[in-house]
């Protein structure tokens, strides 16, 4: 079951580079560009840092991926 | 790269040492020099490689790994320590079945081997993560 996430649209709709986002959640912009591309499923405590942050619940900035479910 | 200049002051004064001590060896001058700026270099690459977050508040080390950072550090090392001991088994198991005229151990070539293995296990595992997470 894959994690997906929307954080670079959330990111644009708040007019946020991605060192910006990654300063205000206390991570490297390397760190942001992987969770973007999917690459690295960030802790809870990271996510909801983010959630905050773009200020939105956290389920809609990350998700489970159902249709992947069952491989 | 703001509240830093503790840190490029503080570095700055390592590699001045880092060139003093060259120097006290007897290095020649230009020598000295060359590798004083290299650390200096070092310590500008380091601070903008983006692997670390920067922590202003802490003057002289200002840097510390986010959870992403962690995650691959301690990876690369658990795959290191694996294939150390993957390869210490693997000379216990020569020595024991092997006959001593075929397989003379020398202790401290075994450790250096094994060591030596560790390390570019870590550093390659690193690299790799890096690309992949």
């Amino acid at each position: 079951m894959k994690v997906r996430n929307r954080l670079k649209e959330l990111r644009a709709r708040h007019d946020l580079t991605q060192q910006e986002l990654a300063e205000a959640i206390g991570v490297t912009r390397q760190t942001i560009i992987s969770i973007e591309k999917e690459r690295y499923v960030p802790s809870v405590l990271l996510a909801l840092r983010a959630a905050r942050v773009l200020k939105v619940p956290l389920e809609e900035a990350f998700w489970f991926d159902d249709s992947e479910e069952g491989g | 790269m703001k509240g830093m200049v503790w840190y490029y002051i503080s570095r700055v004064g390592v590699a001045l040492l880092f060139g003093a001590l060259a120097l006290l060896l007897g290095a020649p001058p230009w020598l000295a020099s060359l590798g004083t700026l290299l650390v200096i270099m070092a310590f500008i690459v380091l601070a903008r490689s983006g692997r670390y977050t920067i922590r202003p508040a802490h003057r002289l080390a200002p840097f510390a790994r986010d959870e992403r950072g962690s995650y691959i550090t301690r990876s690369a090392a658990t795959y290191a320590f694996a294939v150390q001991n993957i390869l210490l088994a693997l000379f216990v198991l020569l020595c024991a079945y092997l006959p001593k005229e075929a397989f003379a151990l020398d202790t401290k070539a075994v450790l250096s081997l094994t060591l030596a293995f560790g390390f570019i296990t870590y550093y390659a595992a690193d690299i790799v993560l890096r690309g992949r997470s």
